[in-house]
């Protein structure tokens, strides 16, 4: 696989305050990186940076295997942060001076704005947009010039259930065309759907890098647990060997185990206690962010 | 060249405010220079039938005309500062423009706005100077219309240095309010504050000598005759100026974020 973008030891500091520190990582063509991290973790400094907006203090970063960024930013549609549009313009003008930067003809702006669900107000003008809206012609202007790579910082953001649904439909078939994405969301579970990989960031740092289907699989099995009355079922999973509780939510108990559900429940039987539920599944990536970031 | 103009054009063509504010430009414009035959100052006619005749209407509509670029410049400063409130500045950087090639498509606007300009100043020079004038021959005619070029230099010059300070403020309504306080008083006051003779040459004195105050000495009750030639050493500066502000607005957006 070719190497879309390569990032060497990106740094930014404001003031103080270091955003982004010593970050390193590669983008291949293809992929669907999932960039995660909390508020203030450093994921929109990093594609600020990576696209120029924003100069970063120390380390490099090279498009295309080498490609100037003016030029590569003509390949790369993009959604930063928020939408920034002029007004006063409709949304057919706004997307004509997105065509015209980027050298592309005007041809595809009716097919994205059917795609975003915008067509009927095309000729509007996007003063008079909602926050849902003016979301949807942002990822309209990423898709417009039929981009190499998107990058897509928080796309679903200010969308309503369906407008999350459609974006995150569109998302999956850009992805599954075998365009590279490099999409930054606080939402796992639209990450989960839809990256082959997953960068999770805190205090300006890459905690991981992985594959998200490894990431699934590798043996990482959670289960949860649950007991009638007041026994303290916290006490006891202490006292397990094996057992790490990761969650307590009300009477049920998330735990991770090396020991089978069988186990467990043979464990608990022993003690003369019986489970009122005991269940077996994946890790979601939720958990697994959660447990990186709170470390 | 052409693209970024082409760009420029999406932009302000749905734009009402700029079109109101340039088209109100062009109204203040002509409502003033039709009521110039009554315009006095105390006990002179300062600007009589006399003084919009062939050759002297030249430097009269370009006097006007110079105290209108500060409408002019302040147009620069809302078109620069909307990219930067509205976040289209860096919308446009991320599509694939340059740091470069943002502010040369302001600048290639700020030029076209500029000869626009001249290009009236000169229809309403002519139109003038051919209504009140008696003796009309094409020497009388064209004979100080060197004025012309003096009113272009200032335009470039004085919208150069507004899209500088909107570059530098990026707040359309703190650059407006410094653009407007340096071009009329704050500069004047640095230069009664250092008073040398250097001082002529800073930017907003170069642009004002660009174009003299004409028949000063018909109102010191003199005969009216010509005050000065277009042609002086100002034009140089004023270009050196209008280049050095597009340089430094160009540092400026390269060396910041957006």
């Amino acid at each position: 696989m070719q190497e879309v973008l390569k990032i060497t030891n990106l740094s930014k500091s404001y003031g103080r305050i270091k955003a982004v520190r010593d970050l390193s990582l590669t983008v291949f063509e293809g992929q669907v990186l999932g960039l995660l991290g909390p508020n203030g973790s450093g994921k929109t400094t990093t594609l600020s940076m990576i696209l120029d907006v924003v100069k970063a203090d120390t380390g490099e970063y090279e498009w295309f295997g080498g490609v100037p960024v003016t030029i590569a930013r003509k390949r790369i549609g993009t959604l930063l942060e928020k939408p920034n549009f002029y007004p006063y313009l409709s949304a057919m003008k706004n997307l004509e001076i997105t065509c015209r930067i980027k050298e592309k003809g005007g041809n595809r702006i009716e097919d994205v704005l059917k795609q975003v669900g915008l067509f009927q107000r095309r000729n509007s003008t996007v003063k008079g947009f909602s926050t849902g809206m003016k979301q949807r012609l942002a990822i309209a202007a990423s898709l417009v010039s039929d981009p190499d790579v998107l990058i897509l910082d928080e796309p679903t953001n200010g969308l309503d259930p369906s407008g999350i649904a459609d974006i995150r439909s569109l998302i999956h078939d850009i992805a599954s065309n075998g365009k590279t994405i490099v999409l930054a969301s606080h939402l796992l579970d639209e990450v989960e759907k839809v990256c082959t990989d997953v960068a999770v960031m805190k205090n300006g740092k890459l905690l991981e890098l992985r594959k998200l289907k490894n990431s699934v699989e590798e043996g990482l099995r959670v289960i949860e647990i649950a007991v009638e009355g007041d026994t303290d079922l916290q006490k006891l999973l202490e006292k397990m060997d094996g057992i790490k509780v990761v969650q307590s939510l009300n009477s049920l108990w998330v735990v991770e185990s090396k020991k089978s559900p069988r186990e467990i429940n043979r464990v608990f039987a022993e003690k003369g206690i019986y489970l009122t539920h005991l269940r077996e599944r994946r890790k979601t990536l939720e958990e697994q962010f959660l447990e990186l970031t709170n470390q | 060249m052409r693209k970024l103009l082409q760009i420029e054009y999406v932009k302000v063509s749905g734009y009402t405010a700029f079109k109101i504010l340039m088209l109100g430009y062009f109204l203040a414009a002509t409502a003033l220079f039709l009521s110039l035959h009554n315009f006095s100052f105390g006990p002179f006619q300062i600007f009589g039938q006399e003084t919009l005749k062939f050759p002297y209407v030249w430097q009269n509509v370009a006097f006007i005309g110079k105290f209108l670029n500060l409408g002019l410049g302040i147009v620069m400063i809302l078109l620069i500062g909307n990219e930067f409130s509205f976040g289209t500045a860096k919308q446009n950087l991320i599509d694939g423009l340059s740091r470069t090639q943002l502010v040369i498509s302001k600048y290639l606007l700020l030029l076209v706005i500029a000869f626009g300009a001249t290009a009236f100043m000169f229809f309403v020079a002519l139109i003038m100077g051919w209504a009140n004038s008696v003796t009309i021959t094409s020497a009388l005619i064209f004979k100080n219309s060197g004025f012309m070029l003096s009113y272009l230099l200032h335009a470039i010059g004085l919208m150069s240095m507004a899209a500088f300070i909107a570059y530098l403020f990026r707040k359309t309504a703190i650059a407006t309010m410094f653009f407007l306080a340096y071009a009329v008083f704050m500069e004047a006051i640095l230069r009664m504050s250092i008073d040398a003779d250097f001082t002529r040459y800073f930017p907003s004195k170069t642009l004002s000598n660009l174009i003299s105050t004409p028949y000063a000495d018909l109102v010191s009750g003199m005969d009216l005759q010509l005050q000065s030639e277009a042609w002086n050493e100002y034009m140089l500066i004023a270009v050196l100026y209008a280049h050095l502000f597009f340089l430094l607005s160009v540092r400026i957006v390269k060396r910041r974020s957006l």
